[in-house]
């Protein structure tokens, strides 16, 4: 589902961000990526996501090789990822239901489909309640569920995760990966970028370790 | 799975989609107007101030314009006869002309009538009274035929050239010039026009830039969500469409209310001068003219706004 062939990455300036990258990631699998800060891991999202495209190497997310995609393509290959913000992103000046309503409304389906969508994705995360509320109304533990809703609401196949519970006490963080562990027991693969290595340590998944640019270790 | 696979929606549910953004845009983009509603009036007036501008100078040059037309088709010429013709010689000369094409109607005025006239009109009886004899000549004015507005000097020649005639009078250069004027008045509305268009158009352009900037945050996130270039333009194509709209409307009103204003005292001049104003309105065919010009022009302001910075806005 996602896979970096010798991918590397080099910033104008000389920075290489990401040196000679190799993992591939099986439908269905969660992993977690982890490292300090500066190692890689945004920029193997913003890779993922069709931000960036490698400067060497092939990445491959969706069975899509992400080298090269058109630009006009790009919008029709992340409506079939769920990603999930460290600060949730969500807007302020939408309602709950509208920020979860908006990958769909994207997607052009039906106000009727988007009404059972959006209620099937808030039934999942808990807040089915607060459909109408705004986004300052909710505690940040609420917030982010509404961002994995949002996230997950198109059904996508593959959900990334950027520091999902950087902001969040440890009951809460478990809760958040409770839910990603949810969402991958249906069949989705899930990659989380965190840099929480014992709430990391504690999950039975594979750990990509990145350090400088490279990864360190790819447990079998 | 291959690619194709997963990106043909099929046409039909794309044209779908796309049709229920816009229904969706057309109720929610009054809303976003109406929540800013000190923003928006102001972008209303300046562009129902630009257009109203224009606007009420075409409508004042289309009543001048009625105007000469109507003197156009009154014009006389005068033909002032020898003294020593007679009435009878007058009155037939009167009907030769009368039988030339060019010519709607001719009538003669003995010199005994047109002493009485210019008595009761000039007021000058006391001293008209001490002339021995009538100084006047017997006159024979005509009138052109409707589509012969210009009554020409090749006719004035030839008339001039008649035995019985003194002197062809024929007072029109004054009426050319302020058709000349009219038209020099016409290209100035023109440019006026073009000019203030240009400034609706900036104005929108302006308005629209300053609010992809303030959704900046939003366009990031429909960005990364998957909405394409067109998806992020539409709300703004739509707000540019609803400016044009209302400031149009606005600038109706506004040209209305001036004609209302001013109407009675040009009524008054025009009086004075003998003549009656018509056509100092604008007609709904025109007004319709003006809020379609101000929807097209404000949209294309705004689709020239969204291209020059929705592009910019990428997720990092």
């Amino acid at each position: 589902m996602i896979e970096f062939d010798q991918v590397s990455k080099r910033y104008h300036g000389g920075h290489e961000a990401l040196k000679n990258v190799t993992f591939r990631l099986d439908q269905g699998e969660m992993a977690f990526v982890t490292g300090h800060s500066g190692a890689g891991k945004s920029t193997m999202l913003r890779l993922m996501m069709a931000i960036e495209q490698p400067t060497a190497g092939q990445v491959r997310v969706n069975h899509r090789i992400i080298n090269r995609m058109p630009r006009r393509q790009v919008p029709f290959f992340r409506r079939e990822l769920g990603i999930v913000h460290q600060n949730h992103e969500l807007l302020p000046e939408k309602t709950v239901f509208e920020n979860i309503a908006l990958p769909l409304q994207i997607a052009g389906m039906s106000p009727r489909d988007i009404d059972n969508r959006v209620r099937a994705a808030l039934d999942k995360v808990g807040l089915l309640d607060k459909i109408k509320y705004y986004p300052v109304m909710l505690s940040g533990g609420e917030q982010q569920r509404i961002g994995i809703a949002r996230a997950v609401v198109n059904k996508p196949k593959i959900i990334l995760a950027d520091e999902p519970t950087g902001n969040l006490d440890p009951a809460l963080s478990r809760d958040i990966m409770d839910l990603f562990r949810q969402f991958n027991r249906v069949g989705t693969t899930v990659l989380v970028v965190s840099h929480d290595l014992g709430l990391v340590a504690r999950m039975p998944y594979r750990v990509l370790t990145l350090k400088q640019g490279q990864l360190k270790r790819v447990p079998v | 799975m291959t690619r194709n696979q997963s990106v043909a929606v099929g046409a039909n549910e794309r044209l779908a989609g796309w049709w229920r953004h816009h229904q969706f845009l057309f109720a929610q983009t009054p809303r976003d107007l109406i929540r800013k509603p000190i923003a928006s009036m102001l972008t209303w007036l300046v562009i129902a101030i630009a257009l109203t501008l224009p606007t009420l100078f075409y409508v004042g040059i289309k009543g001048l314009t009625g105007l000469t037309d109507g003197w156009h088709a009154g014009a006389q010429m005068s033909l002032f006869l020898q003294t020593d013709v007679s009435d009878e010689r007058a009155l037939a000369l009167s009907e030769e002309l009368l039988a030339r094409p060019e010519i709607a109607s001719a009538r003669y005025i003995a010199p005994d009538q047109g002493l009485a006239e210019f008595r009761q009109q000039s007021g000058l009886e006391a001293l008209l009274d001490n002339l021995d004899s009538n100084p006047l000549p017997g006159v024979i004015e005509l009138t052109p035929q409707r589509d012969q507005l210009d009554f020409g000097e090749g006719l004035q020649m030839t008339f001039s050239a008649l035995p019985e005639v003194a002197r062809v009078q024929l007072d029109l250069a004054w009426l050319e010039r302020l058709g000349e004027m009219l038209v020099f008045a016409q290209k100035l509305v023109w440019l006026l026009s073009a000019l203030l268009s240009l400034a609706v158009l900036l104005v929108v352009g302006n308005t629209i830039r300053m609010s992809i900037e303030q959704r900046r945050d939003e366009i990031l996130v429909v960005k990364v969500v998957g909405g394409t270039d067109a998806f992020v333009r539409r709300p703004f194509l739509h707000m540019g469409a609803w400016y044009g709209l209302i400031g149009g409307i606005f600038a109706c009103v506004m040209v209305q209310i001036c004609l209302a204003v001013l109407a009675p005292s040009l009524a008054s001049i025009a009086q004075s001068y003998g003549v009656t104003l018509t056509a100092l309105s604008l007609s709904i065919g025109e007004s319709l003219f003006i809020i379609f010009a101000s929807i097209v022009v404000s949209l294309v302001g705004s689709r020239l706004a969204v291209a020059r910075h929705i592009r910019d806005i990428e997720p990092s």
